[in-house]
């Protein structure tokens, strides 16, 4: 996801730096391998590769509203992958179209309208794309207003979006539901977002963006797992997230530091059998709450005119208020006597050279260690993982 | 940088740990979903690129595994707008060969073949050119074990179960859509195509290093049991 809205930002940085009418494309493949080791698992060696293409193009569309209208294309391998992703099998291919569209109100403020799609497949091993039990489609629909004066701009917006999962289905809850005779249950996970976003930006010697999003999930048929069945309370979802990143560009390096820190709260309650004969229930109440702490440290050597060397080391760490991770003997029972943490910290070195002006290589190479007290085996909270790739990526 | 590119990109062709599970695993598969395999091939023996001078070529590692292939590209101008197209078309003549191996002399109708004609796309920007286009992908696959399953198969049940599946002729049609860049300069070129096989679901892509006589690359099949691909194409 952070690839993601880099490249996202990216597209934004470069297409507003040129005033008229303006085509922007990337295509890129990466290959790689991945070397995992999974504690009590032995060590894993798999390829992994990765295909990107973006299309981006903004204009005139009349006298004074700027259109800007973005194609994504996504495909992701397994792996870490410089930290984007801790997953070590599963693989996601996204489709994202975003129109936006700039009306300037003076020559200070400007109004943005947008709406954007995303559909992404999520593929957990052998299954077709189209079958994906996580896959997900959004909708949304956006409006910011900005205010820049010399080197400083504030925003802020608003955000609507519509999250559907098309083939999702929980036939354990499902079951236990039944078992309990809650017929009323629904394990639909569709949920309606809405946004709120403020955010300062300062361009002088060097860059600062500070971002605070401030997100709300419904879930209209999603009932939480009460205690008692008689409840019928919706699930919802509290998120705020603040972003801080800093640039600095000196002649011959450069150096980025960036932090997002996000507190998520939810009602959302685990239940799960774990013990048929008897139907043993575990219940963990307000299992999704916790505070998240992603940070990164990009620092940037221009070796020439057409190569970088960068350093990436970047560190994180989740700490849940309420959960309890599992038992590590098997039994799938929760461990009560704990609370559960997840860290994980890692570094990526690349290397990137350009050439013909639209070519560039870049070979790459990450480390990351992930440390949990969820000792359960089948958790993967505690590992370490190279990963060695290389990259090829077209660029106009 | 050459070497260590080849050596990245080609390394986990040969990093499978078990050569020969590899094999039955590849075979199993090729008879639950021979498609994907026609798929590929045909991506491997064509090129649809947007390149400004009439191409036939073929790619010479999949003559050495007993596929025949060629490929035509040439281009048409219409105003400002250039045109590309032509066909790829291959005949795998030697998987007739797996009737050598004990046990299988029995297996009857064994073909596969296919061809892909195409249209591309593309427009001059600077540097680069960029270019959209879509092929349909036809192929023919047939095979019939059913009579070395009946042969070496003793246990009825068993016997019964896996026939079904041991009998395919299949001809398959898939369009596809691909965009990419291509640099030309002097008389190699460089490129970038990614694609999407509509019907199968499947990604494609390549990178391909070209000369006046010799063009290399390699394909990505995320969807594949054989992951990448390399070729090295002659062209006439």
């Amino acid at each position: 996801m952070r690839l993601f809205c880099t490249i996202v930002l990216f597209i934004f940085i470069t297409v507003f730096s040129y005033s008229s009418s303006l085509f922007l494309s990337k295509m890129s493949i990466e290959q790689g391998f991945n070397l995992n080791k999974v504690d009590n698992l032995k060590y894993d060696l798999n390829s992994s590769n990765s295909i990107n293409a973006y299309f981006a193009y903004k204009d005139y569309i009349t006298k004074d509203i700027m259109g800007l209208f973005v194609y994504n294309f996504d495909y992701s391998g397994p792996g870490i992958k410089g930290g984007t992703a801790n997953n070590f099998t599963s693989r996601t291919l996204d489709n994202f179209f975003l129109s936006k569209f700039f009306y300037p109100l003076d020559n200070q403020f400007t109004l943005e309208f947008k709406a954007d799609f995303l559909y992404e497949f999520y593929n957990t091993g052998s299954e077709k794309w189209t079958e994906g039990l996580y896959n997900f489609g959004k909708v949304s629909l956006g409006s910011d207003i900005s205010y820049k004066k010399n080197d400083i701009v504030l925003r802020s917006g608003v955000g609507l979006s519509y999250v559907w999962f098309p083939n999702y289905t929980d036939l354990e809850t499902e079951a236990l539901n039944m078992i309990e005779g809650n017929f009323a249950s629904s394990i639909n996970q569709n949920f309606i977002q809405l946004s709120l976003n403020l955010g300062f930006e300062l361009n002088s010697s060097f860059n600062l963006v500070i971002d605070y999003f401030l997100l709300y999930r419904f879930y209209p048929d999603l009932y939480i797992n009460s205690e008692s069945i008689l409840d019928k309370e919706k699930q919802y979802d509290l998120i705020n997230v603040l972003k801080i990143e800093f640039g600095f560009d000196f002649k011959k390096t450069y150096l980025n530091i960036g932090s997002n820190l996000s507190y998520y709260n939810s009602n959302y309650n685990y239940r799960k059998i774990v013990d048929f004969s008897t139907l043993k229930i575990d219940f963990n109440k307000d299992y999704l709450d916790y505070i998240n702490l992603d940070t990164y440290f990009q620092f940037g050597i221009y070796v020439s005119s057409s190569s970088v060397l960068e350093f990436n080391p970047y560190l994180g760490y989740k700490k849940y208020f309420k959960r309890h991770p599992l038992k590590n003997d098997g039994s799938g029972e929760l461990d009560f006597s704990k609370l559960e943490y997840d860290l994980y910290y890692g570094a990526s070195l690349s290397y990137n050279y350009i050439t013909d002006e639209v070519l560039s290589f870049k070979p790459v190479y990450t480390i990351q260690k992930g440390v949990s007290n969820n000792k359960y085996i089948m958790s993967g909270g505690n590992y370490i993982s190279h990963y060695i790739g290389f990259k090829v990526s077209f660029e106009y | 940088m050459r070497v260590f590119f080849l050596l990245c990109m080609l390394l986990p062709v040969y990093i499978f740990p078990s050569f020969e599970g590899d094999f039955y695993k590849t075979l199993s598969d090729f008879v639950r979903n021979p498609k994907m395999f026609f798929l590929d091939l045909e991506t491997d023996s064509e090129n649809n690129l947007a390149l400004s001078k009439t191409d036939i070529s073929t790619n010479l590692l999949l003559q050495i595994l007993g596929v025949l292939n060629l490929s035509y590209n040439t281009r048409y101008k219409l105003n400002s707008l250039d045109i590309n197209f032509g066909s790829g078309l291959w005949y795998f003549w030697s998987i007739k060969l797996i009737k050598n191996i004990d046990g299988l002399e029995n297996a009857k109708d064994i073909n596969m073949f296919g061809f892909s004609p195409f249209i591309t796309l593309s427009k001059d920007l600077d540097n680069i050119r960029f270019f959209v286009g879509t092929k349909l992908s036809i192929g023919y696959v047939s095979f019939n074990f059913r009579d070395v399953i009946e042969e070496q198969v003793s246990d009825k049940t068993l016997r019964d179960m896996i026939k079904g599946s041991s009998y395919v002729k299949d001809l398959y049609f898939d369009p596809a859509l691909f965009t990419g860049m291509i640099i030309e300069k002097d008389d190699s070129y460089k490129s970038i195509q990614i694609g999407y096989n509509i019907l199968n679901s499947r990604i494609f892509a390549k990178l391909v290093f070209g000369g006046p006589t010799f063009s290399f690359f390699i394909g990505f099949y995320p969807d594949s049991p054989i992951v990448i691909h390399p070729g090295l194409n002659i062209s006439f």
